[in-house]
């Protein structure tokens, strides 16, 4: 395995899936890297959360491969999944647990040993400040709250791929600070991010690389200066999105 | 860290299920004594009930110098567990795909490194427990009764809470592989294919009833003992040696005599083949559920045809009503109609009652005794009762919470919240009325009964049609639950329990007040009924009609304050 191999992370392989007759995703081939940011854009019902839903395994490709730290994920999901971690848009905590006992219930669902657990437990907790109210019962915790439970959740094992849906929505300017500040802490230990995101301001500030799906198509992928070659437009991210975009109302997801 | 694999075993979800129960049961003891004293409550007048009827029922048999530790007892009891198999399979299924396929929980252990079998087992339990809550309330005081009037041995009722424990594994189970089946082979048809099982079975039922009426035409049978035996040796097939619930029924036969070893016996192949089914579908599972998800999602746009439907033109008829509630009521039948899990078990019910009620005549060649007809039509009218206050309870209980979730919709609209309560009381009324009133006219005519009685009935049945939907719609809108999704779990919550409970009270208040004196005094007078008799009935009836009014205004007047109460 040359050093290029061991460094991939993600590897999505010629991925397809079908809805019925219509394609939600159609002949995907993406590679992320160790300790790298993808940003994955696209209009709504263009494929983003499809492609999500199959790369945690909740979905299966039509067509095509996807492998997680090298263990296919259908042929290897236990693997795979134990690799990796997602925050979801609509932040799921079980109402009658409090955060703390979601936080250990996730660890035993991960196989980390007590006294690890407790260390992880201890080390999220400060740095996600849920002190406050984690021996609370989630039904009281404000959309704020659930969102960091959920991501401290997310890094309970220090997965090495976090795929991450929407993290802004709901959240007050301080907590996006954060959130991008803590997505920066990832990547640079390493981490391998894969950003869903409809806010382009952060995608800007934060993407090491941009995917843009259109109708279930990958019609353009690079940094942002690459994009805007792409777009042949010279301009902020939102215009050489609305560009490579122009025309695409066909929602091709469900 | 990351690459390790995780082998808990159900460690986390057995420790997840504990917790939770003890965060609600907190939480239940922040919310005062009442809500737990009425819950108790709750549960231990519906045992209490069901204990005096099985009490009563063994009782009479015992009367009849039937012996109660015999063959036609046991074939009773084979065809109790039979019965209750049966909708432990239905229930078992439905509650379980809900939690197996339309739950966020399960995609959030899907998306973590579990074993499919044990997000399986996890739900299974779940469903179980919901699902069997009902089998457990009922049957315990069936069975206790059935000891105590056979004066069993100790070793019976130590035997109960294993049995009951294992007892609904294999039908659940059976109901988990058939839902996993579904949605694994026939995901775009997977309602149509649950309400054509459906029709089979109730094809498969009428084959049977007409073949067991058949054989008791007129003219088949000579004498009442010849009849009965007909009848025994048709349902004879409840204690086949290979089904679970006869090995149920017999090991507690065995267990009330003391026998230990044929108990024990009986009991174990009951519980070995119940854990070995589970294990069965939990293995399935682990090859069918991901897979089953996977094309589930598959569905491609399914071209709608909006067909005429007779139920549609409902809601047109229903008077005092604006265009806006007729509306929302459409909605209403529009979405009852396109669910065969909600009309599925009603149209069982309806069928098999109307088969019970069109063979009364014919189960006896002889004239039936007057006491009898009396006896059988009230109990008809119980049973109907019973099946309207079931049915409001599970189907219409849950609508106001269910609405919750759209009210971003419903609260934007210039109704008042008083329409949305309105609605779903006219939807069930119309849907009582429906299911009522024909079947009772049709039992009372087979049995001849005078036409006096004929017209008692009716008013009883509009009564409990319009007291048990406004119960049930109205107390739905006081203790909502906008939480939950799965409206059986609605259904068996708090809430569901104390209105189920409420609904019952009312209906043997209002039998009691209503056709109960009419009984009683045609009863003694042998169908002479006294003039006096009417000074009974008449203040019955009166009494029935402030008790139907009292069922409709408070709980609606109740709801109507939570409703607007309410901060969505």
């Amino acid at each position: 395995m040359t050093q290029h191999e061991s460094e991939i992370q993600v590897r999505m392989d010629g991925v397809s899936r079908k809805y019925g007759e219509q394609w939600a995703v159609r002949d995907l081939c993406l590679e992320l890297r160790k300790g790298e940011l993808f940003a994955f854009l696209g209009p709504n019902g263009a494929g983003k959360t499809t492609t999500i839903k199959m790369m945690c395994g909740l979905l299966r490709p039509t067509a095509g491969t996807i492998t997680i730290c090298g263990h296919d994920l259908i042929a290897d999901g236990l693997a795979a999944r134990a690799n990796l971690s997602y925050v979801p848009d609509l932040p799921f905590l079980y109402e009658h647990l409090t955060g703390l006992e979601f936080l250990q219930l996730v660890a035993q669902l991960h196989g980390l040993d007590p006294d690890k657990a407790m260390e992880r437990i201890s080390t999220v907790t400060r740095q996600f400040e849920l002190e406050k109210f984690r021996d609370q019962v989630t039904m009281r915790y404000s959309h704020g709250m659930r969102q960091r439970t959920v991501f401290a959740a997310a890094l309970l094992h220090q997965p090495k791929v976090l795929v991450v849906d929407e993290p802004t929505v709901g959240l007050d300017p301080r907590s996006v600070r954060q959130l991008k500040d803590l997505l920066r802490e990832l990547v640079a230990e390493g981490t391998t991010i894969f950003l869903s995101s409809h806010s382009l301001d952060v995608v800007q500030e934060l993407a090491d690389r941009i995917g843009i799906i259109s109708g279930g198509k990958l019609i353009g992928c690079g940094s942002i200066g690459e994009l805007s070659s792409q777009a042949s437009h010279d301009g902020p991210l939102e215009e050489v999105f609305l560009k490579l975009t122009s025309g695409d109302e066909s929602g091709a997801g469900p | 860290m990351t690459g390790s694999m995780p082998d808990s075993g159900l460690g986390p979800f057995l420790m997840l299920r504990l917790r939770q129960a003890r965060h609600q049961l907190a939480e239940l003891r922040g919310e005062g004594w009442i809500k737990v004293v009425s819950i108790a409550a709750s549960c231990g007048f519906v045992a209490i009930f069901a204990f005096a009827v099985a009490l009563a029922g063994f009782q009479f048999l015992g009367r009849q110098k039937l012996p109660l530790g015999g063959d036609i007892v046991g074939l009773l009891l084979d065809m109790f567990f039979f019965a209750l198999s049966g909708l432990l399979v239905f229930s078992g299924g439905l509650v379980l795909y809900g939690s197996l396929y339309d739950s966020q929980e399960s995609a959030f252990l899907l998306s973590k490194p579990v074993p499919d079998d044990r997000v399986y087992a996890h739900q299974f339990i779940g469903s179980l427990a919901v699902s069997s809550a009902a089998f457990v309330l009922l049957a315990m005081p069936l069975l206790l009764a059935y000891g105590l009037s056979v004066r069993a041995s100790p070793l019976y009722y130590f035997l109960l809470i294993p049995c009951f424990v294992f007892f609904p594994l294999a039908p659940a189970s059976v109901g988990g592989i058939i839902c996993l089946g579904l949605v694994r082979w026939i995901p775009n048809r997977r309602k149509e294919a649950l309400a054509a099982l459906i029709v089979i079975l109730v094809i498969v039922g009428l084959a049977w009833l007409g073949s067991g009426l058949y054989r008791l035409r007129p003219g088949a049978t000579s004498s009442d003992d010849e009849a009965l035996n007909e009848v025994l040796g048709h349902v004879q097939f409840a204690s086949s040696q290979l089904l679970p619930s006869h090995w149920m029924g017999r090991g507690l036969r065995h267990a009330a005599r003391g026998e230990l070893e044929p108990a024990l016996r009986h009991l174990a192949m009951m519980a070995s083949v119940g854990t070995a089914t589970f294990c069965l579908s939990a293995w399935i599972a682990r090859q069918w559920y991901r897979i089953g998800l996977d094309r589930l999602s598959q569905r491609g746009r399914v071209e709608f045809r909006q067909r005429f439907v007779w139920m549609d033109r409902l809601p047109g008829f229903v008077p005092g009503i604006g265009e806006a509630e007729r509306a929302l009521l459409l909605k209403d039948f529009r979405t009852f109609r396109r669910d065969p899990r909600q009309w599925g078990q009603m149209l069982v019910f309806l069928v098999l009652l109307g088969f019970y009620f069109s063979s009364l005549r014919r189960m006896f060649p002889g004239e039936i005794g007057w006491v009898f007809r009396n006896g059988i039509s009230l109990m008809n009218l119980m049973v109907i009762g019973m099946l309207l206050c079931a049915s409001c309870g599970r189907f219409i209980f849950p609508l106001i919470s269910l609405e919750g979730k759209r009210v971003w919709l419903l609260g934007l609209t210039p109704l008042p919240r008083s329409a949305w309560l309105r609605g779903k009381v006219a939807f069930s009324l119309i849907l009582c009325l429906l299911f009522s009133l024909p079947l009772l006219l049709y039992s009372d005519m087979s049995l001849r009964m005078p036409v006096e009685l004929i017209v008692l009935h009716q008013v009883a049945a509009i009564g409990l049609s319009m007291g048990l939907s406004s119960l049930a719609a109205g107390l739905g809108a006081v203790w909502p639950n906008f939480r939950e999704k799965d409206p059986s779990k609605i259904a068996v919550g708090y809430g569901g329990t104390l209105s189920l409970v409420i609904g019952l009270v009312f209906l043997l208040a209002l039998v009691g007040t209503v056709a109960l004196p009419w009984h009683v005094i045609a009863g003694f007078t042998n169908n002479q009924f006294p003039l006096w008799g009417w000074l009974v009935v008449l203040p019955g009836l009166a009494s029935g009609l402030v008790l139907s009014f009292l069922a409709v205004t408070v709980p609606i007047r109740l709801g109507n304050i939570n409703l607007d109460r309410q901060e969505f």
